[in-house]
């Protein structure tokens, strides 16, 4: 991995780097990435990956709608609110 | 050189459930903003997602009435990226195994051409919130506002293989798709609400080429006029773009109605590694057979089957066929229609259903449109229109004065044919001597028409007709004029 | 008369008694909570707290006894990755500061149904992530046997918590040991149930397919009857299971075994012992005091024989690649958007999200949210996270193998001792601590269900006082009970689970718990 891929990384998960974070992530990162090339010692031909550790199915809610909490509890962490609003900087289309 | 349109149509349904897809919240339109978002709406921490029963039935329904295959099990997705309407930072939908695969839909465009637009898939996800630019008086400067209402809204992703060939034919699938949605009941069909949401997928080669070109997504097209626009806009600016020695960029881009142009989406720049994977909060979706047969056993007719009936009955075309079954309550319009043909003299014939079918797609049609209204708010009853239309095969008025009773019906002065006619006096005039007097009056008002009409000039005669017409306050039968003047011009 | 050491069913029979109201209980823990200078808790809230305890006293005083929760007027701390309403939940990080939940997680509302009073909230690495509680944004906390110690993680605060008598029993979550191993740093018992025991409604999420919570206290009894109060199926959660309600706690009375007697209670119980946890990388005091937990467990009856695990090594990368790719997404709604931190820097909504996240998250988090992010990405998907769940697959079949041989696999939880907090402060070296999670991370990407007890002391290298050893228990799926059971009958026959460390600023000396207040049935609790 090199620093361009880390800036990619980081925009793809909305992270700030600074100097400091580019000097000491790149290693860290690398070396975990190194020591996950290990797994494909692992005798993994015609094994299915494993999403869940046990086999349930979807269980189906039925089709109801609930009362809510009132607004202004939900809405009690908001850093900005107004008019019932999160509100954001500008989003441009 | 000849340039080839290429188009893939994205259609996101709203399904019409109670609850959304993963959150006991209601789905009610309109409601003051976060009113109706649950905590599992808003992202916080420590909530799961679970799956809407009826939102699941909806889809399988959709499955059957296109007849594509529907997984045994399929996986939810999620979706990675940041956007303030989308308060998880990730959307649940599904990837690599959805719910549909395959299918198809018949549609008929205006000329009369017939095609079966074959799907890919079919897939569940859960709506955005939406952000709020405009109209919020006092509202911080510089800033939007976050409306989670509509967040976790049961979604239906249909999309198409890249078939068509003309903005026409997408017209017309993305009407059949929305005539089939609503016939199923799966959606509600709200155009203006955001119920059905169509993004294009439009490319240009030239005309003989195997490849696709590069391709744009126009999104977001809730209206079937600016899906049409959008379409024709793209693709001009596309071969103009080639033509003068640029490439297309595959990018995402709005249609800007008021410019009668598209553009590009600044926002969905870069980066769009979307890392789905299978949510690790939601085992597969697994469905059975037995669940399948118990949504087949509750599914309507399907429009293509009544469509056919229509065809093979009444002789009905296939536009019309598909026109007149476009929605259900434009079919039980026809229905009830021909419930009361079944009741009166003569019955139902081919004649009757051609005519009556005319008059709901001529002067029924305009009616609706002009008050933008739905044919189940229609003024004038299925009953009365084949009363009206009885009149006209009977002779009793011309089909110029049954346009004039249809008025009158709208408008809520008289309640069937008959009352209209019988008060304001317009029955046809039939009497050949009544006619005759006419004639003779306005042969003798006239000489210098006769006289062009003698010299071989065909416009003096419908002048002459008019002028008869005129006398008898229109009630004159035309063709029994016609021939009277004829016949005493020329002897 | 202090019973801060006792256990939950000694404080029941002296509620009942009427030696002490609910009330009382709860100040001497709240006293000593406030005293503490381990680090221990992150939101104390006495009045509330009191007003927990109140309710449970009249329900004390007017509900009989018969058919009454064992629970009522108990205390319990909640690690703060799991929402409590009554106090904020920081999930021990700076970007959820102050943040309070407008629920309740299911876990806690089942608690306080049974009449528990809830002490506050107990310091943990930031998000779960971490196994010393070093990572944690409000400061570190540290081991009641040393305090210049880890006491493990993440659920440093609760393990500290319950050996240092702050409280009688406290909740913790476990994604790759975070029970297990500060329960064993700590000298008390924990347990990581089976996946989809208990429901993840209200865990804060770090990695969903392998997080559980589970109970950590003072004695196995006391955690069957935590168990059985926090698990059983919940709609909310999808991936909890709907299976039939169990006492967790009847293989304490009933026999374990077929073969049981009284003097060889785990007559015919077979012990698989992997290879893979007892090969150079163990030191020798752990080695030594596990060794002797196994000849205390093959005298009650036991026999022990060699299974093999050998996948052991590969579910630390599998482990750490799943995990933080996980956690990734899960983090992805801390934004500043509608909660938590927002940072003053955002002049747009693209520097808002970057550095709310930024200055909200710890290196650690922002480490694992990078590699995540990396394994799920386009190209590297399939060789990475995929490649992983495989292994997942292996390693799961590799337990199954086992359990063949075998009906409970033993073995250590932690390679080493306790380690010093100023050593690892100075070391930046991440890899080193995921090493030490090498025994523990593949119960948790199979879904089985761990356990560990006390079982001794080790002498650590760099001098200073003993320090204690936690033996592991991995049952097949589902098999709670029975871990349970054989941990009582090992507590039953040895007093590792009645020592207490020193206390802060005595003479250094540790002592063991004498069981202040006479239980009613000996055999049960």
């Amino acid at each position: 991995m090199d620093v361009q891929q880390l800036e990619k990384l980081a925009l793809l998960s909305r992270l700030a780097l600074t100097d400091d974070d580019r000097r000491d992530l790149l290693p860290a990162l690398n070396a975990i990435v190194q020591w996950a090339d290990g797994l494909h010692q692992a005798p993994t031909e015609g094994i299915a990956p494993m999403a869940h550790p046990h086999d349930l199915s979807l269980r189906l809610r039925e089709d109801q709608a609930a009362a809510l909490p009132p607004r202004d509890q939900l809405m009690a962490n908001a850093p900005q609110s107004a008019q019932g609003l999160f509100v954001v900087p500008r989003v441009v289309e | 050189m000849a340039w080839e349109l290429v188009i893939g149509l994205e259609t996101h349904v709203q399904l019409r459930t109670a609850s959304k897809m993963f959150s006991p919240a209601s789905t009610a339109f309109g409601a003051a903003p976060n009113t109706q978002a649950h905590p599992i709406d808003l992202a916080l921490p420590g909530v799961l997602p679970t799956p809407n029963k009826a939102a699941i039935e909806a889809a399988i329904r959709f499955g059957l009435a296109v007849q594509g295959q529907i997984a045994p099990r399929s996986v939810f997705a999620r979706k990675n990226y940041f956007y303030p309407d989308l308060p998880k930072g990730y959307q649940i939908s599904q990837f690599e195994i959805p719910v549909v695969s395959g299918g198809q839909l018949a549609i008929v465009l205006q000329d009369g051409t017939q095609g079966d637009i074959l799907l890919t898939r079919a897939h569940l996800e859960e709506d955005a919130g939406k952000s709020i630019h405009e109209g919020l008086a006092d509202f911080p400067q510089g800033s939007s506002g976050i409306d989670l209402n509509r967040a976790g809204t049961p979604l239906l992703e249909i999309v198409t293989e890249p078939v068509m060939r003309s903005a026409a034919e997408a017209v017309a699938y993305a009407k059949a798709l929305h005539g089939l949605v609503t016939w199923i009941g799966i959606c509600d069909g709200n155009l203006q609400e955001g119920s059905f949401r169509v993004d294009a997928n439009v490319s240009v080669r030239p005309v003989g080429s195997q490849t696709l070109g590069t391709r744009c997504e126009i999104k977001n097209l809730n209206s079937f006029r600016f899906l049409e626009r959008a379409i024709q806009v793209e693709a001009a600016r596309q071969v103009e773009l080639i033509e003068s020695g640029g490439t297309v960029r595959q990018e995402t881009r709005l249609f800007d109605p008021e410019r009668d142009e598209t553009r590009s989406m600044r926002s969905k720049e870069d980066a769009h590694d979307y890392r789905y994977f299978p949510d690790p909060d939601l085992p597969p979706l697994v469905i059975t057979q037995e669940q399948i047969d118990r949504v087949a056993a509750s599914m309507p007719a399907l429009p293509g089957e009544i469509r056919a009936r229509l065809m093979a009955d009444y002789g009905l075309s296939a536009y019309d066929a598909a026109t007149v079954t476009s929605s259900q309550p434009s079919y039980q319009y026809l229905a009830a229609g021909l419930s009361a043909l079944a009741s009166l003299q003569g019955g139902v014939t081919s004649d009757r259903v051609k005519a009556l079918v005319n008059w709901i797609m001529g002067e029924l049609a305009s009616a609706l449109n002009r008050e933008d209204s739905p044919i189940e708010a229609s003024r004038v009853s299925a009953a009365a229109l084949v009363g009206l239309v009885l009149r006209v095969e009977d002779g009793t008025i011309s089909h110029k004065i049954a346009r004039e009773v249809f008025g009158l019906l709208w408008e809520g002065s008289f309640p069937t044919a008959d009352a209209a006619i019988e008060a304001k006096g317009l029955r046809q005039i039939q009497d050949t001597g009544a006619i005759q007097a006419f004639v003779t009056e306005v042969l003798a008002a006239n000489p210098k028409m006769v006289d062009e009409y003698r010299a071989g000039k065909e416009k003096a005669l419908n002048a002459l007709v008019g002028q008869v017409m005129k006398r008898s306050a229109g009630k004159a039968n035309p063709q029994s004029v016609t021939d009277l003047l004829k016949a005493q011009i020329l002897g | 008369m202090d019973l801060r050491f006792s256990t939950l069913s000694e404080l029941r029979t002296a509620l009942d008694a009427g030696m002490v109201s609910a009330q009382e209980l709860a100040q001497d823990y709240l006293d000593a909570l406030e005293a503490d200078r381990l680090g221990v808790a992150l939101a104390l809230d006495p009045d509330r707290t009191q007003e927990q305890a109140r309710a449970a006293q009249r329900r004390i005083d007017t509900e009989p006894a018969e058919g009454r929760s064992p629970l009522v007027g108990l205390p319990i701390l909640h690690k703060d990755v799991i929402v409590t309403e009554g106090w904020p939940t920081t999930a021990g990080s700076k970007i959820l500061q102050n943040y309070r939940s407008p629920f309740d997680a299911e876990l806690v509302a089942r608690l306080a149904g049974q009449g528990m009073v809830c002490l506050g909230k107990s310091n943990c690495d930031e998000f779960a992530m971490g196994s010393a509680n070093l990572h944690s944004a409000y400061g570190v906390c540290r081991n009641p046997w040393d305090p210049t110690r880890i006491p493990g993680g993440s659920s440093g605060g609760s393990a500290a918590a319950v050996a240092a008598g702050l409280a009688p029993a406290a909740t913790g979550t476990d994604t790759g040991g975070s029970i297990r191993q500060p329960a064993a740093m700590c000298g008390i018992t924990g347990i990581k149930p089976s996946y989809g025991r208990i429901s993840r409604w209200g865990l804060v999420a770090y990695a969903s397919s392998l997080d559980q919570a589970g109970p950590m206290a003072r004695s196995a009894a006391d955690c069957a009857w935590l168990l059985t109060a926090m698990a059983g199926h919940d709609p909310k959660d999808s991936t909890s299971l709907d299976l039939p309600q169990e006492d967790f706690g009847r293989l304490l009375t009933e026999p374990v075994t077929p073969a049981a007697s009284p003097s060889q209670p785990l007559k015919g119980l077979r012990l698989g012992l992997p290879g893979q946890y007892f090969g150079p990388g163990l030191s020798e005091s752990v080695r030594g005091a596990v060794e002797a937990a196994l000849s205390v467990l093959r005298g009650l009856g036991a026999e022990c024989l060699e299974v093999d695990l050998p996948r052991t090594e590969l579910s630390i990368p599998a482990y750490y690649v799943i995990a933080p790719a996980e956690a990734s997404s899960n983090l992805s709604r801390f934004d500043g958007v509608r909660y938590g931190h927002r940072s003053a820097h955002a002049q747009d909504l693209q520097a808002l999200y970057r550095n709310s996240r930024a200055e909200g998250f710890g290196p650690e988090v922002r480490r694992r949210i990078l590699v995540g992010t990396f394994v799920l990405s386009h190209g590297y998907y399939d060789a990475y996270y995929l490649q992983a769940q495989k292994v997942r697959r292996l390693i799961a079949q590799d337990f199954q193998a086992a359990f063949a041989q075998c009906d409970l696999i033993v073995g250590p939880v932690s390679p080493s001792l306790a380690w010093p907090i100023e050593a690892s402060q100075r070391i930046n070296d991440p890899l080193a601590d995921y090493l030490a999670d090498i025994y523990t991370l593949s119960a948790s990407l199979a879904g089985l269900p761990g356990l560990s007890m006390p079982c001794g002391f080790g002498q650590p290298h760099s001098g200073g006082p003993d320090l204690p050893v936690g033996l592991q228990l991995i049952g097949p799926q589902f098999d709670e009970a029975r871990l349970l059971g054989v941990a009582h009958r090992f507590q039953q026959a040895t007093d590792w689970h009645r020592r207490c460390p020193p206390a802060p600023g005595s003479a250094g000396l540790s002592f063991t718990s004498e069981q202040v207040v006479a239980s009613p049935s000996k055999g049960a609790h």
